[in-house]
């Protein structure tokens, strides 16, 4: 009786098996990276399909006994980006390995991205190291060719100063210091910033009775300073514009980035807020001042019995902008300032109600009643440029008109999204101003109508896009960029990646001349930064597009250090 | 007329406006006569923070505040690597003071370097490195962390404004992604930039839809051990370092240790009747406590199965589970976890138990403050039980949890110590004793108001006396006592237990805590002096400080 399921059992043992065997290298390179820990998962498996292995010293790794299906392998090393077979650049995904039963699949590479490191001192004036400065690696990101820099890693100065920025994945890095926050005086309470742990309750501050505080000798001289530390940007600028970004090889280590710190004088911003409704001093207002410009760091707090005191201003241009707390009540008020090296005093807002701006969405060639525009419903978003708080969004209505209640104040862009990828806008008016050229200016109730018309006839454009070896290339990012007088339509901007057979299809083009690229692996959306298509000028390939035109172009992908 | 008017007006503004003091004075490294920069807080003793006065202490460490309103003030330094410090007493500063030549000490801070490597030999990112301070509490060791780094991508730390002092060190990694039932755990640390410390949870199902990543040690069930200096996953065994002012420690390479997660599962039984027993919590700690190195598991009580439960990731060690069910039901359970899952673990919750018991000997009537504690021998979060002595001598502890205890008093006056502690006819003064149920006898306790007095005088090596300094007397790497010396350099102990102590003087500023750690008082007791006491009898003693 025994015998049956011994014999099943020698059976199954001999029948073959799918396989993948493989080895780990360098990106760029043909040297093994060893032990790197490998993860197999099997799109629509189950845990137990996961497999983990190691690679030997070789790089080489096999995975045995894999039932059929599709799976992912990401491989993960000390010193190297987190890598999924097939992937191109650091921020995208790989490609799926499709395994038959039996198969063995051999030969297969992953390429690991190795991480940089970004290291250095901080000093003050004197040449003195200091330490507990957190200096960060930040990334330009673009919104609507507005640049912003976004913190991905950071590190703080030991007690020699040194700091070491490491887990780089390669790319442009802007370098910033600022010293960690201090302890600070809030009227009578001394209040001590804290890194929220589950220790101390996630809290993000400790708060002690001033007289408590200097009861336990715990407090820092620095809380009296009417002084407050600037960001200082690689190479030793606290002006964000002039900041230089530098180019971080794969598994490049950059040392000798040194900075210093930098202090300026404050000053405060009192004054008071009125609600314009009831003449009465406003309540539940939080009231900001915002600097202008790229970094547009800002302070806030709450008015008490109508007035407010903002501490910690330095010079320079800013809005001081009151906004009601209530969700019911939604009033606004703003006020441009210039801070010097004096206090600010009896400042007077006036809160005042929104604005109603009503409007009408057409799609050429489409009646508001036809089902495809019913389907192609968009959203109208406005987003604040000078203006303060945040965006409004809403959704056309099935006969074409939207209305956006509340509006402050100020000028906004135009965003139109959840719009079917074919259609384009082809005008946006408000008044006599062309909105897509310029920003929708708000001062006072609109008398007139917003008209927006967009056309389901854009242009299409497919690319196929080739690496070095004249080989199609997957994974790699396509951006077609409007002409040179059409540089400020965010909305003319297309994007995608190339699937795996290296093609790419863009859609909802307006006519009009552009340029495509392709690159390996760039930042998202820096081509809006004029400052760095200009270093790719020459490798765009014209194209042009009238109404609804098709047009197919090959294209050679950029390569990282080009 | 007019001269008359003047001198008035004169003598008017002398009295009414008080001329501002000035205080003059330096800041010097420990030991030398090196100047220190820093920053200067002058604070009121009896007024507000915003009374409050700063300078900076210049390259050659000089700082001036003039101008300053009369009154007592307290004068702080701090300068970059050094220790807070506090000028040694309180300033009093009369109209028109000049006080100059303020000499205030400060003690440079110490660093600890090293690096941690895995198996083999690749440099490990991102671990958690520790600077631990122990402590004893209920004749247990724990860890509280009082300095923290992490590794580069070298692999090396650097722990730094460290004061000088003993310090244990520890590394861990922090927890890795785990698998809880469909639930795909990553755990998210501290940070400058996070909301909180905590952890993301995904849907496993949703992850294994679209084939992404899951890090290969929640598949694995791994787990990595804390690490503690000299090298040793035993906490037991980790050796403590003697970190001098401005000095720098290289503890080498810790090399991490990972291994799989062991699972205890089992079930909560209730004593009475010996069924299972459903609605008890459950906690788990380390044994012994390590305040930041480890987070702890969560328990797992299955809702199909009232009664069982599972503790998953443990890390092989000594673990201390706490069962209780409202204020009736508990156990306290010690658990060593090696490299095996535990299975069948049952944890039997007894009822509480009460014990009575008398305290004789002398006017115990005059011991309104004194109590009888029941000091538990596993810890955990099992705190002593304790119970107020009533005039007649009586107590009652309440609420005790099944297990081994030791009797201790406290709230006596210094004088009185326990002469003897019998429950029934057994000897439990020093001893551990066993409850499992009610007692069937009182717990009588004597006690002797005749303690032996010990009267010290500390000086350093050159015979000056030493105020602050802490004097300790201790029998077998026990503590028994300790004290802090006046600005006279002296100290004063009574209410000692007949025996044969040590007695010495360290010249570190450790708190209290730290002495009741064996290996730290083995570090110093070979170097303490032998001292014998008899019932009631003084002893004078004559103590050199310890220089580190």
């Amino acid at each position: 009786m025994k015998t049956i399921p011994i014999v099943l059992a020698l059976f199954l043992l001999q029948v073959p098996q799918a396989s993948i065997k493989g080895r780990v290298v360098r990106l760029g390179t043909d040297s093994p990276v060893a032990r790197a820990r490998l993860a197999l998962t099997r799109i629509q498996g189950q845990l137990t399909d996961t497999r983990t292995v190691t690679t030997g010293e070789n790089g080489e790794f096999s995975i045995p006994n894999l039932a059929r299906g599709q799976y992912r392998l990401f491989a993960e090393r000390e010193g190297y980006v987190r890598t999924e077979y097939g992937q191109r650049g650091a921020s995208r995904t790989g490609t799926v390995i499709t395994v038959a039963d039996p198969q063995e699949i051999r030969y297969l590479v992953v390429s690991m991205i190795p991480t940089g490191v970004i290291a250095g001192r901080v000093r003050d004036a004197n040449g003195h190291p200091i330490r507990n400065v957190v200096v960060r690696a930040l990334k330009a990101v673009y919104r609507e060719g507005q640049r912003s820099l976004n913190s991905q890693q950071m590190a703080e100065t030991n007690d020699l100063g040194e700091y070491r920025i490491f887990g780089l994945p390669p790319g442009l890095y802007f370098v910033s210091a600022l010293p960690r926050p201090g302890p600070r005086l809030e009227g009578d309470v001394y209040v001590v910033p804290t890194i929220p742990t589950r220790a101390n309750g996630n809290r993000r501050e400790t708060r002690t009775p001033g007289t408590d505080a200097v009861a336990a000798g715990i407090v820092d001289p620095g809380v009296f300073d009417r002084e407050t530390f600037l960001t200082v940007y690689y190479p030793g600028t606290t002006d964000i514009t002039t900041a230089v970004p530098m180019n971080l090889q794969p598994g490049a280590t950059v040392s000798g980035i040194d900075l210093g710190i930098a202090r300026s004088s404050t000053v405060n911003i009192r004054g008071r807020v009125i609600n314009g409704v009831t003449g009465q001093p406003a309540e539940n207002v939080v009231v900001s001042v915002i600097q202008q410009g790229e970094g547009r760091n800002g302070r806030s707090g709450q008015a008490a019995l109508g007035w407010f005191d903002i501490p910690g201003v330095t010079a320079g241009s800013y809005e001081v902008t009151a906004q009601t707390i209530s969700a019911t009540e939604r009033l606004f008020a703003r006020m441009p300032i210039e801070v010097s090296d004096r206090d600010i005093e009896n400042l007077s807002l006036i809160l005042q109600p929104g604005f109603t701006l009503t409007g009408r969405f057409t799609v050429e060639g489409l009646s508001a009643g036809n089902n495809n525009f019913k389907i192609g419903r968009p959203f109208v978003q406005l987003e604040p440029g000078t203006a303060f708080g945040g965006g409004y969004s809403v959704r056309v209505g099935s006969d074409g008109a939207f209305t956006v209640s509340n509006l402050n104040p100020g000028d906004y862009r135009l965003r139109i999204v959840a719009m079917p990828q074919t259609w384009y806008i082809k005008s946006a008016v408000f008044g006599t101003t062309n909105v897509l050229e310029t920003r929708l200016h708000v001062e006072a109730e609109p008398r007139t109508s917003f008209n927006i018309v967009v056309s389901a006839n854009g242009g299409v454009l497919d690319a196929l896009v080739l690496d070095a070896e004249r080989q199609p290339a997957q994974g790699v990012t396509v951006a077609l960029v409007p002409g040179l007088p059409r540089r400020d339509r965010y909305d003319l901007y297309k994007t995608s990646a190339t699937d795996a057979s290296g093609r790419v299809r863009l859609q909802g083009i307006a006519p009009g001349e552009y340029k495509a690229f392709a690159w390996v692996d760039i930042d998202a959306d820096s081509w809006q930064d004029s400052s760095i298509i200009r270093l790719y000028e020459h490798r765009g390939e014209p194209v042009q597009f009238d109404e609804g035109e098709r047009r197919s172009i090959t294209l050679n992908v950029i390569g990282r250090s080009q | 007329m007019n001269a008359i008017l003047l001198l008035s007006l004169v003598l008017l503004f002398s009295q009414a406006a008080p001329v501002g003091a000035l205080l003059e004075g330096s800041l010097v490294k420990l030991g030398t006569r090196e100047p220190v920069r820093g920053r200067i807080l002058l604070t009121k003793t009896d007024g507000s923070l915003n009374d409050s006065r700063t300078a900076v202490a210049d390259d050659n460490g000089k700082f001036v505040i003039g101008n300053i309103l009369p009154g007592n003030y307290r004068l702080f330094a701090d300068g970059e690597n050094y220790v807070r410090a506090e000028y040694g007493s309180a300033i009093a500063l009369a109209s028109g003071q000049e006080m100059r030549n303020v000499v205030v000490t400060m003690t440079p801070t110490g660093v600890i370097v090293g690096r941690v490597l895995n198996r083999s030999g690749d440099p490990l990112t991102n671990i958690y490195v520790r600077a631990l301070k122990p402590a004893y509490r209920q004749g247990e060791r724990s860890f509280t962390s009082v300095g923290q780094a992490q590794t580069n991508d070298l692999g090396e730390f650097r722990l730094y404004g460290l004061r000088p002092g003993l310090y244990f060190v520890s590394v861990a990694p922090y927890d890795p992604p785990r698998i809880e039932g469909q639930t795909y755990i990553v755990p998210t640390p501290p940070c400058l930039d996070c909301r909180g410390e905590g952890q993301a949870e995904m849907s496993l199902v949703r992850l294994l839809a679209t084939g992404d990543f899951i890090d290969p040690r929640a598949v694995e069930g791994a787990v990595s051990l804390p690490v503690y200096f000299p090298g040793t996953t035993d906490p037991a065994t980790a050796r403590p370092i003697v970190l001098e002012a401005g000095t720098m420690f290289n503890a080498g390479d810790f090399i991490a240790v990972a291994t799989r997660g062991v699972a205890v599962r089992g079930r909560i039984i209730n004593y009475l009747n010996g069924q299972m027993l459903a609605g008890a919590s459950i906690q788990v700690d380390t044994r012994p406590r390590a305040s930041g190195s480890v987070s702890l598991r969560s328990v797992r009580l299955d809702p199909n199965n009232p009664g069982a439960f599972e503790i998953a990731g443990l890390v092989p060690g000594s673990y201390i589970l706490t069962s209780r069910l409202g204020d009736d039901l508990a156990a306290t359970t010690a658990l060593e976890v090696r490299d095996r899952d535990i299975e069948n673990l049952d944890i039997v919750l007894r009822p509480l138990i009460k014990v009575t018991g008398r305290l004789a000997g002398g006017n115990v009537a005059g011991l309104t403050q004194t109590r009888i504690l029941l000091q538990p021998q596993l810890g955990g979060i099992m705190t002593p039980q304790s119970a107020v002595v009533q005039l007649d001598g009586t107590f009652t502890i309440s609420s005790v949890v099944a297990g081994d205890y030791r009797i201790a008093m406290a709230g006596a006056p210094k004088s009185w110590y326990m002469k003897t502690a019998r429950l029934g006819t057994t000897d439990v003064l020093d001893r551990v004793v066993r409850l499992e149920g009610e007692p069937k006898s009182h717990l009588e306790v004597l006690i002797s108001g005749n303690g032996a007095t010990l009267d010290v005088i500390v000086r350093d090596d050159q015979q000056r006396p030493v105020p602050q300094a802490m004097v300790i007397l201790a029998a077998a790497k026990s503590l028994a006592l300790t004290a802090t010396t006046d600005p006279s350099g002296r100290a004063h102990m009574e209410g000692i237990v007949p025996g044969a102590y040590k007695v010495f003087a360290p010249g570190n500023r450790e708190g209290e805590g730290i002495w009741q750690d064996p290996d730290v008082l083995g570090l110093y007791e070979n170097r303490g002096l032998e001292i014998r006491f008899t019932e009631g009898g003084n002893q004078n003693v004559e103590l050199t400080v310890i220089s580190e």
